[in-house]
C-alpha cells in the first residue's frame, strides 16, 4: 500500500515538475509574411495563416499567435506574438480542396534579427481523392501483391537558424502504400489517399509472384475513382 | 514595486483623512483676496480626491487606434493645491479594450492598459461652484496587458503622456460631479520589425471621465507654511 502511495506521488511530481509552458515573450511582435500560389502559379486569395508556437513538452499547449489571410495578389503579412520555444509553426491552408504547409523551426535560441519570417512563395495544390477498390474475381488461391506510388501532397519544411533542413523537412515526398492479398484477404474495398490533382500514382502488381507490372495513373478528377480485379 | 489596487485606494483614503483632520484645527481667519476666474480664497482647498468611470477611445493611425476598441475603466487622483488653484497629483487608472485586429497586432483578444503618472494643473473658477481646470501628467507609465482566451498572453510597456481639461460642479460641499477630458499617448518600448516600427511605436486613444471629486482642507499648502 505504502508502495503504491509512493509510487502515485511520484508519478504526480513527474507530472507536475516536467510542465513547461508555452512561453510569449513582454514587448516584441514578429512579422510574418509570403505569398500563396497554387500549382499554376495563380495567387490564392483568402488562404489562412496561423501562427502557433509550442513548448513541445508535456503539458504544453499549442498557442495561436497571430493569424490572417492572403489578399487577392496571394501575399500574407500576419503581426504575431513571439517567444522562445521548442517549435515556432506556421500553417497555411485553403479549404479543405488544397495541400497544407507548415514552416516550422526551434526559437529558444534563434530570433530573425529583422524579427521578419520571410516564407516567401508557398505552393498549395489542388488536391483529388484517389478512392480504390481491389477485388479478387478469379479462382481462389491466386495471390496479388500490389503497391501504389505517389506524391504527398501536403508539405513540411523545418528550419534550423533560419536554413533549411532538408533531411528533416518533407515536401513533394514520395509515399507508398501496398499490400498482399490472399484467402486471408482477398480484397481491399473504399480505401483512399489524398494526393495532388494533376500529379501520377504509379500501381506496380505482381499475381502469384510472377512478372512485376507497372501501371502509370494520371490523377485528373477531385474524386478518382480506381477499380482493379484479379 | 506593484501594489494592488485595494492597497493604493487604502494609502490614498488613509492619507487623505489625515490630511482632511489635519486642516479642521486650522483657524478661519482666510483673506478675502479674489481673482476673477483665477483663485477665490473662500473656495480654496488644500487636496482633493477623485474617482471617476472612463470610457478609452481609441484614434489614429498606430496600434491602437487602429487595433483597439475601448469597453470602459476607471481612474483614481490624488492631488494638493501647492499655491492658488496649481496642483500637484498623482493619477492611477486602467484602460479596457478590445482587440477587434489581430492580423494587425498579434492574436490576443483584449487588451488592459493600467495607467500610473504624476499630475500637475490649474483649476480656474470661472463660475460660483463651477470649476475649469487643466491638467498634464508628469513621469507617466503605461502597461498593456494582453490576454489570450486559453489564459495566456504577454505585456507591452512604455510611457505615458497625458492631457487633460476638467468641468466640475460643486454640488454639496466639497463635493464635485467631474467631467473629464484625457488625451494620451502611450510611446512604448515594444521590439518590432522596421516597417511595423511608426505603426507601434507610440498609441493614441482619449478619455471621457464621469465621477466624483471630494475636496478636504481650506488653504492652499503654500499658505500652511507662510507665517
Amino acid at each position: 500500500m505504502l508502495r503504491r502511495l509512493h509510487f502515485a506521488i511520484w508519478l504526480i511530481l513527474i507530472a507536475v515538475f516536467s510542465c513547461e509552458d508555452t512561453e510569449i515573450q513582454n514587448n516584441i511582435r514578429v512579422l510574418v509574411i509570403g505569398n500563396v500560389t497554387d500549382q499554376n502559379t495563380q495567387p490564392i486569395a483568402n488562404a489562412s495563416i496561423r501562427v502557433y508556437a509550442d513548448a513541445d513538452a508535456f503539458g504544453a499547449d499549442r498557442v495561436l499567435l497571430g493569424e490572417g489571410v492572403s489578399d487577392a495578389s496571394g501575399n500574407f503579412n500576419v503581426t504575431s506574438l513571439f517567444g522562445p520555444n521548442e517549435l515556432f509553426l506556421v500553417d497555411i491552408s485553403f479549404g479543405d480542396q488544397f495541400s497544407t504547409y507548415r514552416y516550422q523551426t526551434n526559437t529558444e535560441e534563434f530570433t530573425p534579427g529583422d524579427l521578419t519570417f520571410n516564407l516567401e512563395t508557398i505552393e498549395l495544390k489542388a488536391i483529388a481523392n484517389f478512392n480504390y477498390n481491389i477485388i479478387r474475381e478469379s479462382g481462389e488461391d491466386n495471390t496479388l501483391q500490389y503497391s501504389f506510388s505517389y506524391f504527398d501532397a501536403d508539405c513540411v519544411e523545418v528550419y534550423e537558424d533560419g536554413v533549411l533542413n532538408e533531411t528533416q523537412s518533407n515536401c513533394n515526398g514520395m509515399r507508398f502504400i501496398g499490400s498482399t492479398l490472399n484467402n486471408l484477404s482477398p480484397n481491399v474495398e473504399n480505401r483512399s489517399f489524398i494526393v495532388p490533382l494533376q500529379s501520377q500514382v504509379e500501381f506496380t502488381y505482381s499475381l502469384n509472384e510472377g512478372d512485376v507490372i507497372s501501371e502509370i495513373i494520371t490523377i485528373n478528377s477531385a474524386e478518382y475513382a480506381f477499380e482493379f480485379s484479379y | 514595486m506593484r501594489l494592488n489596487l485595494a492597497t493604493k485606494v487604502l494609502i490614498i483614503l488613509v492619507f487623505g483623512f489625515q490630511l482632511n483632520a489635519q486642516n479642521d484645527s486650522i483657524s478661519q481667519n482666510k483673506k478675502n483676496s479674489k481673482i476673477p476666474f483665477l483663485f477665490d480664497d473662500e473656495r480654496q482647498y488644500f487636496g482633493a480626491m477623485s474617482i471617476a468611470y472612463q470610457n478609452p477611445m481609441s484614434y489614429g493611425d498606430n496600434f491602437i487606434g487602429e487595433g483597439f476598441e475601448g469597453k470602459g475603466g476607471y481612474n483614481l487622483k490624488f492631488q494638493i493645491y501647492v499655491f492658488k488653484n496649481f496642483f500637484v497629483g498623482f493619477s492611477y487608472g486602467f484602460s479596457n479594450f478590445n482587440n477587434i485586429n489581430t492580423e494587425l497586432l498579434g492574436n490576443y483578444t483584449e487588451s488592459t492598459v493600467e495607467e500610473i503618472s504624476g499630475v500637475i494643473g490649474y483649476e480656474f473658477i470661472p463660475l460660483p461652484k463651477v470649476r475649469l481646470g487643466v491638467n498634464t501628467s508628469i513621469f507617466g507609465n503605461a502597461t498593456l496587458t494582453n490576454s489570450i482566451q486559453s489564459g495566456y498572453g504577454n505585456r507591452d510597456f512604455g510611457k505615458l503622456r497625458n492631457f487633460g481639461v476638467t468641468l466640475e460642479y460643486e454640488f454639496v460641499r466639497n463635493l464635485n460631479i467631474l467631467l473629464e477630458y484625457n488625451w494620451r499617448k502611450i510611446k512604448t518600448d515594444i521590439r518590432v520589425p522596421n516597417e511595423l516600427k511608426s505603426f507601434f511605436e507610440e498609441g493614441t486613444y482619449n478619455t471621457l471621465n464621469v465621477g466624483l471629486k471630494f475636496n478636504f482642507g481650506n488653504e492652499a499648502m503654500a499658505d500652511k507654511i507662510s507665517f
